[in-house]
């Protein structure tokens, strides 16, 4: 018996020295089980810690092995998803109790649930709950329809123990504020907003700063209502302005299709459980589509997804993300959907205010005394040329043959740029755009000083010789800091 | 009884840092589990698992019953599960308890570095006691989630899915 196994028995406890420096030391008793409630263990839902289940077969036989997540259905009953008719399914339907093993990610407490499978549910809210993990998952492996949610198995719970004593949580470092002084500021900021362009960085500075969401992106919709796109970022390693979701696809898209807070914890895990399911499908010999990369940060943890309403109109949407642990709750969702509010109907009414001031901007003549002086010389690089490529099928823009925007933007900068080299113009107004058939705006809310202002800030945020400058109400000027030719294509952009 | 080449798959893991598991079964078939804490392989197809023995239960079901250990790789969840008949259990001895040293810090490690979990929260789940079972070991399976879980592997020599 070593040393450390002799101090051990003397406290009636097993204690290891691993001279390693993690020292895994033990001696903790256990104390007399309280009442516990499903209720009092939902931070063991969010899949911070994978669950373990263990069943037995009708000989006799155990079969133990470690699940995703465990959800809870009401009061006394939890969800387990099925995605594959696995021996655990098997057992369960010859013998029908089993016996869960949960851990609390924030305090490390351990849960020890017993369990009686009631039935198997294929549709309805809890199947549709559980069904969005599987297929957000599914959409990031490029699984979709082969990784699926064939059912959620619902279990009575017949006893929950806890597993050693209990624990306080650990104090986790930079939390959002989630408070209400917070918020009033935020707002307090927000109204000091003059235009659309200011207050889209008030409100994502506002949201990190304030708040304390340091991973956070707001998206609008498209004027078609069926595309979000990136506006405003931070604390990502690219800004992707302009990064475009489908309307009800994905894990942003789908709930914001739904006008739905989407709160996602356990991330990483799933993520890891989904890496190797989807290299087993491929030794099994299907062949997964292409990748489908998120607008995420790398080994994101957990994630809010906040629809930004107006109106009872959806208008957009904000994404928070967290890398560390420490994982987004309840009270996240409700701090974020006050903010989001706030958020929504100032940015409405900035848009409508903007839409006015564009009715009546002409360019002044002062204006029009430098709208022919070519670009400055000190902006000029020789005889070279940036090549500014636009595709007509999509309106996409390439300059100096990197990808910089698509759409409506796009077009927007084709026809700028071709005033710009016709006639040597460098200040235009909202107006006159509007006005412009080639950008195919329609006819009601055109989302154009939306579109504007996401041109200017994706210019702003690639490294290419031109920028838009806002010179007045309804009025901007595209500063050209290179020679430009511009080429049309019609062809599919490679 | 298996060949000897049957818990290599498990061993392969437990030195990555691994989540062992031990499942068991009272004579009315309800299945009980922990977490074990080290696995090692003597000769001939016999495994020793130590497990958390603070559960009465468990204890009273690994006692010549028949048990399921899991070993799933905290980094990417490859897992492997062994099943066998227990022989006897007894107090950790010494090369169990440094099995059970080494094989704990890779897991901690491993959760460490893979979900950012602090040392501290995680040696709240060490157990107060530990037990040591020897198991005839009968059957092999590849566990990892996926298509092909439940694929027995090689050397097991009988049936059954895990």
């Amino acid at each position: 018996m070593t040393d450390a196994v002799a101090r051990a028995a003397d406290v009636g406890a097993t204690v290891i020295d691993t001279g390693t420096g993690i020292g895994i030391g033990i001696g903790i008793g256990h104390e007399a089980n309280d009442e516990i409630t499903l209720a009092d263990i939902a931070g063991c839902y969010e899949g911070g810690v994978p669950a373990v289940i263990c069943t037995a077969d009708d000989a006799g036989v155990p079969n133990i092995t470690y699940l995703s997540r465990v959800h809870q259905v009401d009061r006394d009953r939890i969800a387990i998803s099925n995605q594959f008719m696995s021996k655990t399914s098997r057992n369960i339907a010859v013998n029908p109790v089993a016996d869960l093993l949960l851990i609390n990610p924030q305090t490390y407490e351990e849960f020890r649930l017993s369990i009686r499978y009631e039935r198997t549910e294929r549709r309805g809210p809890v199947f549709e709950r559980l069904r969005d993990d599987v297929e957000s998952l599914a959409e990031v492996l490029g699984l979709q329809g082969v990784f699926r949610l064939r059912a959620a198995d619902i279990h009575r719970v017949t006893a929950i123990e806890r597993v050693g004593r209990a624990h306080p949580p650990v104090a986790q470092p930079d939390q959002p504020a989630r408070s209400l002084s917070a918020l009033a500021e935020l707002t307090e900021r927000l109204q000091r907003a003059p235009d659309l362009d200011y207050l889209i960085e008030v409100a994502i500075r506002g949201i990190d700063e304030v708040l304390g969401y340091h991973h956070v992106a707001m998206l609008l919709l498209d004027e078609s209502g069926r595309v979000l796109y990136t506006i405003a970022s931070r604390g990502f390693d690219e800004q992707n302005i302009g990064a475009e979701v489908v309307l009800g696809e994905g894990p942003v898209g789908g709930p914001l299709g739904r006008c739905a807070l989407h709160r996602s914890t356990g991330l990483r895990q799933l993520s890891k459980y989904g890496r190797t399911v989807r290299s087993s499908f491929v030794a099994s010999g299907v062949r997964p589509g292409h990748d489908v990369p998120l607008p995420t940060l790398s080994d994101v943890d957990s994630r809010v997804v906040v629809p930004l309403r107006s109106l009872g109109q959806l208008v957009g949407g904000i994404v928070v993300e967290r890398r560390s642990p420490g994982t987004f709750t309840v009270d996240d969702e409700h701090c974020l959907t006050v903010a989001a509010g706030v958020i929504a109907s100032a940015l409405e009414q900035a848009r409508g205010l903007d839409v006015l001031d564009g009715q009546d901007a002409t360019i002044e003549p002062a204006d029009r005394g430098r709208q022919h002086v070519p670009p400055r010389a000190d902006r000029q690089d020789g005889d070279a040329r940036t090549i500014v490529r636009f595709f007509e099928v999509d309106g996409s823009v390439f300059v100096g043959g990197e990808y910089l925007i698509k759409g409506v933007a796009g077009r927007i900068l084709r026809s700028l740029v071709a005033e710009h080299l016709a006639s040597g113009r460098t200040d235009f107004t909202n107006r006159e755009l509007r006005l412009d058939r080639t950008l195919d705006l329609p006819g009601f809310k055109d989302n154009l000083e939306s579109r504007l202002l996401l041109l200017k800030r994706r210019l702003d945020e690639r490294d290419v010789p031109l920028r838009i400058d806002k010179t007045g109400r309804g009025r901007f000027a595209l500063d050209v800091r290179a020679r430009l030719a511009l080429e049309t294509v019609d062809t599919v952009p490679v | 009884m298996a060949g000897d080449g049957f818990a290599s798959p498990l061993l392969s893991l437990v030195d990555k840092g691994v989540g062992l598991l031990l499942g068991t079964v009272d004579d009315h078939d309800v299945p009980r589990g922990t977490r074990a804490w080290g696995v090692r392989v003597l000769d001939h197809g016999v495994v020793r698992v130590t497990f958390g023995a603070d559960d009465e239960v468990v204890v009273a079901n690994v006692t010549d019953g028949i048990v399921a250990i899991t070993g799933a790789d905290v980094r990417d969840l490859r897992s492997a599960q062994l099943k066998g008949r227990v022989r006897a259990v007894a107090e950790p001895d010494d090369a169990d308890l440094a099995a059970v040293a080494f094989q704990t810090e890779q897991f901690f490690r491993a959760i460490h570095e893979t979900d950012l979990h602090d040392f501290d929260l995680l040696r709240r789940i060490m157990p107060t006691r530990m037990l040591t079972a020897e198991v005839e070991v009968s059957d092999a399976y590849d566990q990892t989630p996926g298509p092909s879980a439940g694929t027995p592997l090689a050397d097991a020599t009988s049936g059954g899915q895990s």
